[in-house]
C-alpha cells in the first residue's frame, strides 16, 4: 500500500489493466469498492429502485472518468466521492435536498457551530471509548438499544446520515470523509457534531418515554 | 416511575456508546449484481487507439504541410512577388481603420475564447464528479 495516497498496488494494478482495454477486470474495482457505494447510496437514497439505477450510473461514471484519476487520493475514495456527488445530484433533482442545507455545508459559517456549545465527548477522535458509564444501555437491551439508534439514524437528513455511517461504521478520517463529500475537515467536524446531537436529542426523548 | 436521571455528559456518552455499536451492525449491500450489470453495458474492449483522433492529427498535419512547406521553399520568392501589392493593399487604409479592424478582431477572438471557456465549465458540471 502507498504510504501516500493509501491505494493498493492492486488498485493500480487493476486501474492499469482496464486502460490498457481489460474491461473485466473493472469488475474487481466494483467488487472492491461496491460496499463503500453502497454505504452512501443507501443512506441518502430510499428508493430502491432508484438505488439499482444510481449505482449502476456511479459505476459507468467511473469507468469513462478512469483515465482521469491520478492517483492522488485512495481509488476507493475517489469512487466514494463520485458516488457522493451522484446521490446528491439525486436529491436535488428530486428536491429531496433543501438548497440551504448544501449553502451550510460550503458557506463561511460552516464552522462556526462547531465548538460554540460544550461537547463533553468530543475528543480528537470521538470514536473512542470513554469507559463504561451509567447510561441507560443498562436499563434496556442491547437489541433494543441497537434498533432505537437504527430508528434515530433514520430520522436524520440524508447527509448526516451518510456522514455518521462513514466516520462511525467505515471507521474513516475526517480528511477521507471530506475529500468523499467536498466539504473541509471543519465542517465534516461541525456537520458530525450536529448529527450526535441529534441523535442525542432523540435517544433522550425515547429514554423519557421508557423512564416513564 | 424510575428514579434514574441522566445528566448531559452521561446521554453524550451513552451516544458515543451507541455509535461505537454501529461498527458491529451488519454494512448495507445490493442485493443485486452489480458487477455483471454495470460490465454488460461496457464495451467489451476499452479503445485506445482512436480513429477519429488519428484522422483529426493527420489532417491538421497535413495544413500545417501544405502552410509551412510552401513558405519555407518559396518564401523569399513569394514576398518578392507580392510586396507591391501587399504595399500597395495597405497604403490605401487608415491608421484608424487599421486600428479598428484589430480592435474587432481582437473583440470576436475573446467572445469566442469566453464561450469556449463557458462550454468547457458547463460540460465539467454535467459530468459532475
Amino acid at each position: 500500500v502507498s504510504n501516500k495516497t493509501g491505494n493498493s498496488l492492486s488498485d493500480k494494478h487493476l486501474v492499469e489493466r482496464v486502460l490498457k482495454g481489460d474491461t473485466p477486470a473493472f469488475g474487481m474495482i466494483i467488487k472492491n469498492t461496491e460496499g463503500l457505494v453502497a454505504q452512501i447510496v443507501f443512506k441518502m437514497i430510499g428508493n430502491a429502485e432508484d438505488r439499482k439505477d444510481i449505482a449502476q450510473d456511479i459505476y459507468m461514471k467511473v469507468f469513462y472518468h478512469l483515465p482521469d484519476f491520478q492517483f492522488i487520493s485512495k481509488l476507493s475514495t475517489w469512487i466514494g466521492q463520485i458516488a457522493y456527488n451522484r446521490c446528491l445530484n439525486y436529491l436535488e433533482k428530486k428536491r429531496l435536498i433543501l438548497p440551504g442545507d448544501l449553502q451550510e455545508a460550503y458557506g463561511p459559517d460552516a464552522n462556526s457551530a462547531y465548538g460554540t456549545e460544550a461537547d463533553p465527548a468530543e475528543h480528537p477522535d470521538s470514536r473512542v471509548m470513554y469507559g463504561s458509564v451509567h447510561s441507560p444501555g443498562h436499563l434496556m437491551s442491547n437489541k433494543e438499544r441497537k434498533a432505537i439508534l437504527r430508528s434515530a439514524i433514520d430520522k436524520l437528513s440524508p447527509i448526516y446520515k451518510t456522514l455518521i455511517t462513514l466516520y462511525h461504521q467505515e471507521e474513516m478520517s475526517y480528511e477521507e470523509i471530506g475529500q468523499i463529500t467536498g466539504m473541509p475537515e471543519g465542517t465534516v467536524k461541525s456537520y458530525l457534531f450536529r448529527a450526535r446531537k441529534a441523535l442525542k436529542d432523540t435517544l433522550l426523548l425515547t429514554y423519557k418515554k421508557e423512564e416513564l | 416511575m424510575r428514579n434514574e436521571h441522566l445528566s448531559e455528559a452521561a446521554m453524550q456518552r451513552y451516544v458515543q456508546e451507541c455509535l461505537e455499536d454501529l461498527k458491529g451492525e451488519p454494512k448495507a449491500a445490493f442485493d443485486f449484481d452489480l458487477s455483471r450489470l454495470v460490465l454488460a453495458q461496457l464495451p467489451r474492449k476499452r479503445s485506445v487507439f482512436s480513429p477519429y483522433a488519428v484522422f483529426v492529427y493527420f489532417l491538421g498535419l497535413s495544413v500545417c504541410s501544405a502552410i509551412a512547406v510552401p513558405v519555407y521553399l518559396f518564401g523569399k520568392d513569394l514576398l518578392r512577388l507580392f510586396r507591391s501589392d501587399l504595399v500597395r493593399l495597405f497604403a490605401g487604409i487608415l491608421p484608424m481603420a487599421i486600428g479598428l479592424i484589430l480592435i474587432t478582431a481582437l473583440t470576436i477572438f475573446l467572445f469566442q475564447l469566453v464561450e469556449l471557456y463557458r462550454k468547457y465549465r458547463a460540460q465539467m458540471k454535467a459530468l459532475n464528479y
